[in-house]
């Protein structure tokens, strides 16, 4: 078994998940899983399920808001942070960005801040004793 | 760093904004000249660099030179230069620097006390310009003062009035259609005061009765004791958000209301996202702006509510005039994420192909698609490091919402042309 913290990536555009995926599993801390139809997300999310999941919010086929409403009330996902990345906001004010309980950057950010979003917002997950997803994020961040 | 054409002259203003309580303490006014006449409010000055860059340097200097400054001082600022050439910026103070720390000054350790009017900490402003590839210099005598020069590279108005174009929401100049108004009651509710100030500037010319609440608590009580034909309402305030402040206000209006007409609300959020917008206006806002709001947003925000010819004829901006026939040639080498580099070829060509779609969509009038698409290709060209072409990306995104075939198209012709002439650099970023 691996030692590499699963990501999942939500967007429409191929060029986004591409390019996050390469830059996220260059780290060695990661690998990614990816969809390109918002639709596909909450049964990708169940059946991988992710650490994290990194979702674009302006989506043809569902909004990345109602994708992070479906993770949310599903038994399954409830415990997966969102982290929403959209071309919606500018850079300067996403650093702390929240929608209710989710963190919100920009597709302007360098990818060296989404990465360290990431990274930050594994630290805070709670600890659950089931998964051992703290334990894992902890062998690699601390 | 990624030199981009900016507007100098802004940034100064903003400096001289941001200063003006130091500068207000000392009595000390500011002079700008550019190539030897005053300034004027169209005036622009560009050159090559990188904002924030530009901002500090500015700062650090003009900073130093109203500590060094006499009371009741003039404070020069000259900008010199022609078009794609160097641009000089010389800052003028009626002080001398002291004879000890002339030879110096630009070393890191050369400061000397405030008390002697010349604390001049220099060596950042120096290693920022070079940064920029420009270099700064000082001449100082008792009886002259002192005179720091940066020198930049200069942008062509070329450029200068391309960034204009592209601006998501253009300055077109309204106060014609602001002087037909009534005179308006406005509320503006902040709990930072700058941004109350800026708001505030922003109707500065304006005859408008304008006040002020810094959390919701405060506004709803002005609102239940004098009437406001329209309040601007931050959301994310201490005591009482603006979201509460609105369903407040609509609650009283609905049991108090006495004939009283409902007044516009209008949320301000530095959340952009359209979600948010919605659940505004589910909650009873009637408009909603996201931070940061310019000042063309904010008047014609006030305009599109009271001016009746906005309300009955909305005309479609048209920023055709303002773009240039064809893209400046100073554009400099982009800097991409070697890690990408594999992966650039197949994304510049899957974007020509988005181009070539975004085409039909013109064709067909399908704005909201090319809304959509406009989006897109902002948010895949930022991810990938090309900054400039998300700006036009943006550029296209908002002006098909307002339905303006010339612009898009003019738009899409840039974005065309600088995909062509595209050069990569590509760096190590780790």
């Amino acid at each position: 078994m691996d030692n590499l913290i699963k990501i999942m990536i939500v967007d429409d555009d191929p060029a986004v998940t591409t390019m996050l995926k390469t830059k996220l599993e260059k780290t060695g801390k990661f690998k990614v899983v990816l969809t390109n139809e918002a639709k596909k997300a909450l049964s990708l999310a169940k059946k991988e399920q992710p650490s994290l999941i990194i979702c674009d919010f302006y989506m043809p086929d569902m909004s990345g808001g109602d994708v992070a409403l479906e993770i949310a009330n599903t038994r399954k996902t409830k415990h997966i942070p969102v982290l929403f990345l959209t071309a919606g906001i500018d850079e300067t004010d996403d650093t702390n960005g929240m929608i209710g309980e989710d963190h919100i950057m920009s597709k302007k950010s360098d990818i060296s801040k989404i990465i360290a979003k990431i990274e930050s917002m594994l630290r805070m997950l709670p600890e659950k004793s089931d998964t051992g997803i703290i334990a894992k994020v902890k062998s690699i961040f601390n | 760093m990624k030199p981009v054409g900016l507007d100098l002259l802004s940034i100064i203003r903003k400096v001289i904004f941001d200063l003006r309580s130091p500068a207000a303490a000392k009595a000390i006014k500011f002079n700008i000249l550019i190539n030897h006449r005053q300034v004027v409010d169209e005036d622009t000055f560009g050159v090559w660099g990188e904002e924030r860059l530009c901002y500090s340097i500015m700062a650090n200097l003009i900073k130093d030179a109203v500590e060094a400054s006499p009371a009741h001082g003039i404070l020069k600022i000259l900008l010199s230069g022609d078009e794609d050439g160097q641009a000089l910026i010389c800052i003028h103070s009626q002080s001398a620097v002291p004879a000890h720390i002339r030879s110096d000054f630009f070393e890191k350790y050369s400061i000397s006390g405030k008390a002697d009017g010349t604390r001049l900490a220099a060596d950042s402003a120096k290693l920022m310009a070079e940064t920029m590839g420009g270099k700064i210099s000082m001449s100082t005598c008792e009886e002259d003062g002192t005179t720091v020069t940066l020198e930049l590279k200069r942008t062509s108005a070329d450029r200068m009035s391309f960034l204009r174009s592209i601006a998501t929401i253009s300055d077109r100049n309204d106060q014609a259609d602001m002087e037909e108004l009534p005179l308006l009651k406005i509320l503006i509710v902040d709990d930072y005061e700058t941004n109350r100030v800026i708001l505030e500037r922003y109707l500065k010319d304006d005859k408008f009765n304008i006040e002020f609440a810094d959390n919701g608590q405060s506004a709803f009580e002005k609102f239940t004791k004098m009437k406001f034909n329209i309040i601007f309402l931050d959301m994310e305030m201490p005591v009482m958000n603006g979201m509460e402040a609105a369903l407040r206000m609509r609650h009283w209006e609905h049991e108090n209301s006495g004939g009283r007409d409902a007044t516009i609300l209008v949320a301000l959020s530095g959340h952009a996202a359209a979600e948010i917008g919605q659940i505004c206006l589910k909650a009873g806002f009637d408009a909603y702006l996201s931070k940061p709001v310019s000042k063309s947003q904010f008047r014609e925000t006030i305009l599109n509510f009271f001016a009746d010819k906005h309300k009955k004829t909305p005309e479609p901006k048209n920023h055709t005039s303002d773009i240039p026939g064809k893209f400046p040639a100073d554009i400099p080498d982009v800097e991409i994420d070697c890690d990408l580099q594999d992966l650039i070829p197949s994304f510049l060509s899957d974007k020509k192909a988005d181009l070539e779609s975004l085409g039909e969509m013109l064709m067909a009038n399908d704005y909201e698609q090319i809304q959509k698409m406009g989006h897109r290709l902002k948010g895949g060209f930022n991810m990938y490091g090309f900054k400039f072409l998300g700006d036009i990306s943006s550029a296209i995104e908002e002006t098909a919402k307002q339905k303006d075939y010339n612009g898009i198209k003019n738009k899409m012709a840039l974005l065309n042309e600088y995909l062509g002439q595209i050069r990569i650099k590509y760096v190590n970023v780790n």
